[in-house]
């Protein structure tokens, strides 16, 4: 359903192969809902780990998503809304999680996932060469998205990394299309700030 | 075509990347980058920025225990029942809401109203027989009325002493 590029990740199966899941899954049958699971799985997981900074808490949070998709797929009303009516609910999990755990305790106990800390921005810069080796870069990038305010990080994640288009992004954030276009603007200037001393290099 | 100032240009040019933009405004953002190297600077900075997210963000796989867990999890949960079709027949036309709360506000007015009116009149009686009974057993009678029959409530009023209920004052 992605409006730019819905396989750059990788998703087994196209939005339109998955949707005809979604009457059967409603009937209750569970190989229909396995189908979108497999179909979903790895963007919800995606999404919440670039939320919440531990693998362990994304995958519990991905169940959770889902277990919820089960019981409540029936008051989807329209198919076609199936994947934002999916971000919106592991977003929702995201902020519960947020309000039991506020994100600054989570950015001190930031781990990648291999379960090592995430180093601060500054002290990554001391050797920018190294810095910038594969598993660092993803250190670096991940410590920047998570460093972002909350509102401009799910939008970022959700147009750079889930590749929704702005208007399933308003959907899923309950925003309008001129804000989000706003906020996906000033999330990428406060990256492009963060990161401009390795763009130099 | 309106050629776009800097400002104007820069704050589109997250959408640009992002192939968001309608035709013609794509169009005017190209126009003014390839005349305006402070914007094409900016876009560039923006877009190795933006290419920098993309290669670090890696997609995590799934473990495959996820489903397992998960599968054995719904297989105890309730689902949500279906709704009467009533209520399916009315979540699908949300344009009902508007001229359902005008009617129901105005069935609550028209409701207070009526009450009010009921409870005015009752008052009102209450007053008059009030008056009633303390002018007859202050003097017996009553004054200001002239008993054209035994009854006194069909008496006619001569003074400012006055039945709400009857309109036939002479």
């Amino acid at each position: 359903m992605s409006g730019r590029d819905s396989t750059i990740d990788g998703t087994p199966a196209g939005a339109e192969d998955l949707a005809r899941w979604i009457p059967l899954a409603k009937s209750g049958d569970i190989g229909a809902f396995q189908k979108l699971y497999d179909g979903y799985a790895r963007k919800i997981l995606n999404f919440i780990y670039r939320m919440v900074p531990s693998l362990e808490e994304a995958e519990d949070l991905t169940q959770e998503t889902f277990a919820t998709v089960y019981q409540k797929l029936k008051s989807l009303k329209d198919d076609s809304k199936f994947e934002p009516w999916l971000f919106r609910i592991a977003r929702n999990y995201v902020y519960q999680r947020y309000r039991s755990r506020p994100p600054v305790a989570l950015s001190i106990d930031a781990r990648d996932e291999d379960g090592r800390e995430l180093h601060v921005l500054v002290d990554e810069r001391k050797d920018p060469d190294e810095a910038f080796q594969a598993g660092e870069l993803e250190r670096v990038v991940q410590r920047v998205i998570l460093a972002l305010p909350e509102k401009y990080r799910e939008v970022l994640v959700l147009s750079a990394v889930q590749r929704l288009s702005y208007q399933e992004i308003a959907e899923v954030v309950g925003r309008s299309l001129a804000s989000v276009k706003t906020d996906i603007h000033r999330a990428r200037l406060k990256v492009r700030e963060q990161v401009k001393d390795y763009l130099r290099d | 075509m309106t050629a776009l100032h800097c400002i104007r240009c820069a704050n589109e040019l997250s959408a640009y990347l992002d192939g968001e933009l309608p035709a013609a405004e794509r169009a005017r953002v190209e126009a003014h980058v390839e005349a305006c190297a402070p914007c094409a600077a900016e876009l560039a900075e923006l877009s190795r920025s933006a290419a920098l997210v993309e290669s670090g963000t890696r997609m995590l796989e799934v473990d495959p225990a996820l489903w397992h867990n998960l599968r054995v999890r719904v297989a105890s949960l309730p689902r949500q029942p279906e709704r009467p079709a009533w209520l399916e027949f009315l979540a699908g036309r949300r344009w009902l809401a508007a001229p359902a709360a005008v009617a129901a506000v105005a069935v609550i007015a028209f409701s207070v109203w009526l009450y009010q009116d009921r409870t005015g009149a009752e008052r009102d009686l209450a007053r008059y027989m009030n008056d009633y009974i303390k002018a007859r057993e202050t003097t017996g009678e009553i004054p200001g009325f002239t008993l054209a029959s035994g009854n006194p409530f069909v008496q006619v009023s001569e003074t400012s002493f006055s039945n709400p209920f009857r309109s036939e004052v002479r």
